[in-house]
């Protein structure tokens, strides 16, 4: 099941990695084109969403609906899936980043209810 | 005028010479606010350079040289250091420049290389018995009697030419006249919104960095910019608490940054949080970074297109679409 959702966007064109982590970098799904480490991957990841919390929470407490990082070879874009469980998608940014927003959208209910 | 200088950074405050402070100003681009005898009164300097002297006791104001000698002759001064980004220098500078050019419009400019002692015009006892003397030329070039090394220089042409360009780069007009300095300090000009000095900024294409910051703040949905870096706030523009945000913006870059450490990222380019209330978007701006607040529905395309054209960053190749 986790598969079938996750393949929906690493299809997508410029889409290298998906993967489901908890907060504390643990890796719980993942699916990659690249040839990057997830398991360290997600350790840093970990601690941009730590941060990127901390930064919402400033501004009112507020949950976090989704961190998007840009550099100039690659996009990150990440979600919460329910507590302490993110997805986080690796593009190039060439990638259509509305249609990976769209298809996480219509997925992050259903992978919210699989975790 | 103090009034409506930007506020900048405060650095600190202290008692010092005036020798002392524009002998470790070299590095400092701001405003020096300086307190006498509970009047106020201040020095703007670029990088060691003074640019523009002032000074206010009750209805007397002294500027230029004659304020350079009354801060001189004061054993110590109290002051405050604020710190200027570009544009709040340039915005200081032109507020300078508005009285500057209304209170000497007929007067000729000088040649940058006169060196005179200047005369002065006016001369008023202070409550305090001292001796305050008024001059109408702000831009003298002296050496110091003292030391036979030059206080401070200023090229009046190129004053000229810049004051020229800032108050076009301000939006003002040329024949933009000002209160009388006695009235009770008025503004040089009505208080100006930020909001209108971004507008101000977005119709001249001056500078394109603040061209493009004034482009944010006026776009639809942008609640509040902040120029932040090396932990201090630099310059806000909106309704936001910068103090709140500074340091974990910067541990959220820095983080965000450790990614290269994993895969081979390129430069950083921006970072956008989404929360129920809206947007946070941090970005390079020049050495430091730009954070932009807005609402939840404005078009992030477009802020991601702008902040492509931000200095600082590397321009990455075209990207697939708004979030």
């Amino acid at each position: 099941m986790f598969e079938d959702i996750l393949n929906k966007f690493i299809i997508i064109d410029g889409v290298s990695s998906v993967t489901i982590i908890r907060d504390n970098g643990e890796v719980v799904e993942s699916q990659k084109t690249g040839d990057f480490d997830d398991g360290q991957l997600a350790a840093v990841i970990s601690f941009v969403l730590e941060e990127s919390k901390s930064m919402a929470s400033k501004l009112g407490k507020e949950p976090l609906s989704m961190v998007f990082i840009e550099f100039r070879d690659h996009i990150l874009l990440s979600a919460p899936l329910k507590d302490h469980i993110f997805i986080v998608l690796i593009a190039k940014p060439s990638a259509n980043i509305a249609q990976i927003n769209l298809e996480l959208k219509k997925n992050r209910e259903r992978l919210s209810m699989i975790l | 005028m103090i009034k409506n200088l930007p506020e900048g950074t405060s650095i600190g405050e202290m008692r010092a010479s005036m020798q002392w402070i524009l002998s470790h100003t070299a590095r400092f681009a701001g405003l020096v606010l300086v307190t006498i005898q509970g009047s106020r009164g201040f020095i703007l300097i670029n990088m060691g350079k003074p640019l523009v002297y002032y000074f206010r006791h009750g209805q007397n104001v002294l500027k230029g040289h004659t304020a350079y000698e009354y801060f001189q002759s004061q054993p110590f001064i109290q002051f405050e250091l604020r710190k200027y980004s570009a544009l709040e220098m340039t915005l200081a500078l032109g507020l300078a420049s508005a009285a500057e050019v209304t209170a000497v419009r007929s007067t000729p400019v000088k040649p940058a290389t006169e060196v005179k002692k200047e005369v002065p015009d006016s001369t008023v006892e202070s409550p305090f018995g001292e001796t305050i003397f008024e001059s109408s030329d702000h831009q003298t070039v002296l050496s110091s009697e003292e030391d036979s090394q030059p206080v401070y220089e200023m090229d009046s042409t190129e004053y000229s030419a810049f004051a020229k360009d800032t108050i076009s780069y301000l939006g003002l007009s040329r024949n933009v006249t000002l209160a009388e300095e006695d009235e009770n300090d008025p503004a040089l000009f009505p208080h100006v919104p930020l909001r209108t000095i971004g507008k101000l900024l977005d119709s001249k294409k001056t500078d394109v960095g603040d061209l493009i910051l004034g482009q944010l703040i006026n776009l639809h949905g942008v609640l509040a910019v902040t120029i932040f870096g090396r932990g201090l706030n630099v310059l806000s523009i909106g309704d936001i608490n910068p103090d709140n945000l500074v340091d974990v913006a910067e541990d959220l870059i820095n983080s965000a940054k450790g990614l290269s450490s994993v895969m081979r990222t390129g430069p950083f380019i921006q970072v956008t949080l989404q929360i129920p209330a809206g947007n946070i978007i941090i970005a390079p701006y020049y050495d430091e970074y730009v954070c932009i607040l807005t609402s939840p529905g404005i078009n992030l395309g477009q802020i991601r297109k702008i902040i492509r054209e931000l200095p600082g960053i590397e321009i990455p190749v075209e990207t697939g679409g708004e979030i």
